[in-house]
């Protein structure tokens, strides 16, 4: 999958779980803030992420991923696809 | 797989879970890996869910977080770790089938999805027999 | 108010309809309900299961009906409840009839704290 189809296809799930709208997801937006993520829900979005593209983002990682770049490279990097 | 081949039963779940009497809802630990378990319940006519001889909804809620705490606490004591003491954070899309009754035995299959931090994400499903009686997605926060 | 459980676990002080429809319930938690001999010894905290019953009996009593919880969409627990410290609490429920029963969305709070977001559905038995 080419990266700009990935990208498209992350926030389209994440726009779905999160119900928010599409134009707060831009690359240097913080996660957290643009989909108000709190404790609880920062792992709806890892269980999510990891389900749709088979990747394991180790616990220790997830803190990194502050925007959504980040997160796009994340899982470029490590999905098998 | 019986009681007698499973690794933690009755009494010794107390090494598991911080819970206990009248609040103690699993009384096995059939199997155990990272992120799985099967756990069980034989319901007691006077367990304190029990209503008309029916065990309910928050027995079944209970049972399957303190399912996930029993797993939590025995991969604490693979690592020489005391037993956590755990929080139900979340209960999502809890579906319940039918009540089962006193006398039952539930079995219940868990899994852990993700974690993140002290939270973790899990799907568990509780039968008796063959017999689903609900399904639940849950958050648990160890602390 | 004890009408179907085995411990005695909360009274309801009182029950009316907001302006906006929604039902606000007052509740006062007992204390020496036995659920926190287990929950924990010498540290008594509220269980969760036992908070999604208490919404259930609030409803119950408003509906006036025995309700089972066939399904819940969500409940986050953003806060723990002590008895001790948080004895008095606030259910504000938004209740939605529905052909089997009943949609209902509340949370409990005191002054200070939101504690329980509910989403769920109840039906009559």
């Amino acid at each position: 999958m080419e990266k700009t189809e990935l990208i498209e296809k992350v926030n389209q799930i994440l726009v779905d779980e999160f119900e928010v709208e599409p134009e707060v997801i831009t690359p240097d937006a913080n996660i957290k803030q643009a989909l108000q993520l709190d404790s609880l829900s920062i792992v709806d979005m890892v269980a999510l992420i990891e389900g749709e593209f088979k990747v394991k983002i180790k616990a220790s990682e997830v803190s990194k991923l502050t925007t959504f770049q980040l997160l796009y490279d994340y899982i470029y990097e490590h999905y098998e696809g | 797989m019986t009681k007698s081949e499973a690794l933690f039963v009755n009494e010794q779940i107390k090494e598991l879970i911080p819970q206990r009497s009248p609040i103690m809802m699993v009384d096995t630990l059939y199997s155990a890996t990272e992120t799985e378990a099967v756990t069980g319940l034989t319901i007691a006519k006077d367990n304190l869910f029990c209503i008309e001889d029916k065990f309910t909804e928050p027995g079944l809620i209970e049972h399957i977080a303190q399912s996930a705490s029993a797993l939590a606490g025995y991969s604490a004591r693979l690592i020489g770790k005391p037993a956590p003491v755990g929080f139900i954070g979340e209960v999502k899309k809890f579906h319940l089938v039918k009540f089962p009754s006193a006398g039952d035995t539930l079995t219940t299959h868990l899994n852990i999805i993700s974690v993140v931090g002290n939270i973790s994400l899990l799907q568990a499903e509780t039968k008796v027999e063959d017999d689903t009686v609900c399904t639940v997605g849950m958050k648990i926060a160890i602390e | 108010m004890n009408n179907y459980d085995n411990y005695d676990y909360f009274d309801l002080l009182e029950q009316k309809v907001c302006d906006d429809g929604a039902v606000l319930f007052t509740v006062k938690l007992n204390p020496d309900c036995s659920v926190y001999q287990g929950h924990f010894p010498g540290n008594p905290v509220c269980p969760g299961v036992c908070n999604i019953n208490m919404i259930r009996r609030c409803i119950e009593h408003y509906t006036n009906k025995k309700l089972i919880i066939s399904d819940i969409k969500q409940c986050r627990f953003t806060a723990l409840i002590t008895p001790i410290k948080q004895s008095i609490l606030n259910l504000k429920a938004v209740i939605t009839e529905t052909e089997s029963g009943y949609n209902v969305q509340g949370s409990v709070f005191d002054e200070k704290e939101s504690f329980i977001e509910i989403k769920c559905m109840m039906y009559d038995v």
